[in-house]
């Protein structure tokens, strides 16, 4: 309890609501518009962060992440087309509703759904976190090595798209994180005699360089337009909460509630998988399945439970493990590393203050921005007309800043290019760009604990991390995942 | 070359090529030299031939037909073209002067109109000048000022 108080009194500073009120604001845009998205956002200020203490600069960014995966439903209600990947199924009904004239309910309805799914998520995130590091805190390099690997396999093989494809942009990732010294001896490798490699890859110019140049450049290809936005009409709150039917619909509400925070605690699903997952189930187990597709309130609120929910899931893994349950969370663990924090069970014991000031400003960032969401629905048309020629210049000209700050290095900038030409040419062979990412992440803890755990082994073998029963366990599990979904694939082509 | 090389054919030889470039980098990589540890040369090893055999199933996966897309090469090359002058202005005469010109530039190209162009012209500077502030007054934030000034 006193821990929870310190980090109360550290996190309700003026600076930190400030910056967490602003984050919300440039989140709930970026999620709105369709093209930019909460990773976006976070990577892009990621770096104005770095003149802050780790728990003011979390604040900026929490907020920018947690508005973002609200705002989607933004567009997918006015528009048609999901702001971002995690309002994919609110837009099959919130769209239709809009058009029938009940837009204020299709909005209202994503307001109060993201708000119930961030706040049940972070509040059973930080009862449950402890208790998992607790856990990892007895584990030995085996079991840190296995589940680098299983996650990694689980982003590659159960990620959209070809499972082949998801295995070679890890294997990417990994090769490209072997990029200057290598842990435990600090051997240069394939450095080429430079300084400008010595210090390996800088993260951050690779995910700019992959989310946010590459997207403009994909984003102008495929000529990307303005759509006309519905109409909103008058409604009040009570209308709203009358609308949302929390008895009636108490069942789908658990049970989005509770898959999205399991999606999202899987490493490489995250939202943008549990709403799709959690609105299916809905319309499987609805009295009325007819009505999904066509503006049903259930379907809206199943799929903006879920994607929220998957806020808090993903938090677990990357507090308590130092593992990224999706990509805004490997963004938000290389910015807490570049703060010089290391996320993982340690943190904990060592920096039990900054974990729950974290949870506590997910919640306080729910709160803003269902608050800031209800009393500004009428602004949401304005939001989506900001055209992009303007946003798109002033975001290349902020992932320069961005590239170039972290090290006052201009050969970051380069990288970003070069990951944004990488990013391109992966997309348009249809590969998955999150394994390349999670591997780039993952790859020094993987290495690591691979080598320190064949130390100990007598014989150098391998088969010391199938004696272990929790490695043996995960790496069981990775095997079955890419078996599993290779099966899977075959399956859906032969049906084809 | 489209009907001989489709994306799958040249996704899995990139793929594949980059494998062997990362095996062949790993034989420089020194021997261990504590006992039972595989060394330096581990991951560089594993991600090359993990790259190479996917690469190889990929040439020999069946290419999965996409909706026509039609890509706009002309606009997105032309943006490119202007991130890398925009680049180079960056590095030789830095932020204040390299700025301006790339968003009027992107401005141009994304927005697809060359009306207005007095209108642009100030945003490019106001944008600047705000960006500038911002970053280096406030947050003290330190921009590419070129090797020239």
């Amino acid at each position: 309890m006193s821990i929870f108080l310190t980090a109360l009194t550290g996190v309700v500073t003026p600076l930190s609501i400030i910056l967490l009120f602003f984050g919300v604001v440039v989140g709930v845009i970026f999620g709105a518009i369709p093209g930019l998205t909460a990773v976006t956002g976070v990577t892009l200020l990621l770096p104005l962060t770095f003149g802050f203490s780790p728990v003011v600069g979390m604040s900026l960014l929490l907020g920018v992440w947690i508005g973002g995966v609200s705002g989607g439903f933004i567009a997918a209600s006015l528009l048609g087309i999901p702001g971002t990947p995690s309002a994919i199924a609110t837009c099959f009904d919130a769209y239709p509703l809009s058009k029938s004239g009940k837009s204020d309910i299709a909005l209202g309805l994503g307001i109060i759904a993201s708000f119930i799914g961030t706040l049940f998520s972070v509040v059973v995130a930080a009862f449950i976190s402890p208790i998992i590091s607790k856990i990892a805190l007895s584990f030995g390099p085996w079991e840190y090595f296995a589940l680098g690997v299983t996650a990694l396999t689980f982003v590659g093989s159960l990620a959209q798209g070809n499972v082949i494809k998801g295995l070679a942009s890890a294997f990417l990732g990994l090769a490209f994180c072997t990029i200057g010294i290598s842990p435990i001896d600090g051997y240069p490798r394939f450095t080429f005699g430079t300084v400008a490699l010595s210090g390996g890859i800088n993260i951050l110019a690779l995910v700019l360089g992959i989310y946010a140049i590459k997207q403009i450049l994909h984003d102008v290809a495929i000529n990307i337009k303005k759509k006309e936005s519905v109409e909103i009409g008058n409604s009040n709150f009570k209308k709203l909460v009358k609308e949302f039917e929390f008895k009636a619909g108490f069942v789908n509400i658990i049970r989005s509630l509770s898959l999205g925070l399991w999606i999202g605690f899987l490493p490489g699903m995250g939202s943008g998988l549990s709403n799709l997952v959690a609105y299916s189930q809905a319309k499987n187990s609805s009295k009325h399945p007819e009505l999904f597709g066509k503006g049903s309130k259930e379907g809206i609120i199943a799929s903006e439970l879920a994607n929220n929910a998957a806020v808090g899931g993903s938090v677990i893994p990357m507090l308590t493990l130092g593992i990224p349950g999706d990509s805004v969370t490997a963004v938000l663990l290389g910015g807490l590393i570049i703060h010089g924090i290391q996320p993982g069970p340690l943190l904990f014991r060592n920096n039990p203050t900054l974990v729950y000031s974290i949870f506590i400003l997910m919640g306080l960032a729910g709160i803003i921005t269902f608050f800031l969401q209800i009393n500004s629905i009428k602004l949401f048309p304005k939001i989506l007309k900001i055209p992009y020629k303007y946003l798109y210049s002033v975001l290349i000209v902020m992932s320069f800043i961005g590239s170039f700050s972290s090290n006052n290095y201009f050969f970051d900038c380069i990288v970003m290019i070069g990951f944004a030409i990488i990013g391109l040419l992966l997309e348009f062979w249809g590969f998955s760009i999150t394994p390349m990412i999670l591997g780039f992440i993952l790859g020094p803890m993987i290495e690591l604990n691979l080598r320190r755990g064949l130390t100990y082994s007598t014989t150098g073998s391998f088969m010391i991390f199938l004696q272990r029963p929790i490695s043996a366990v995960l790496l069981f599990l990775a095997l079955i995942s890419v078996v599993f979904s290779i099966v899977k694939q075959r399956k859906i082509k032969n049906n084809i | 070359m489209n009907k001989i090389l489709n994306r799958n054919h040249m996704a899995g030889l990139t793929i594949t090529v980059v494998g062997i470039l990362f095996l062949i980098g790993s034989k420089s990589i020194t021997d261990p030299e504590l006992l039972n540890d595989p060394g330096p040369v581990i991951l560089p090893f594993i991600s090359g031939v993990g790259m190479i055999l996917t690469g190889i199933i990929i040439i020999f996966q069946k290419d999965q037909k996409k909706a026509e897309e039609k890509y706009d090469f002309k606009n997105t090359i032309a943006l490119f073209c202007v991130i890398g002058l925009y680049t180079i202005m960056l590095y030789f005469l830095g932020f204040l002067i390299a700025t301006p010109v790339l968003l009027f530039l992107s401005n141009m190209i994304i927005g697809k109109d060359r009306k207005n162009l007095k209108g642009k012209v100030i945003f490019s500077f106001v944008v600047t000048a705000i960006i500038f502030i911002t970053f280096e007054k406030v947050l003290h934030v330190m921009l590419p000022s070129g090797v020239v000034f």
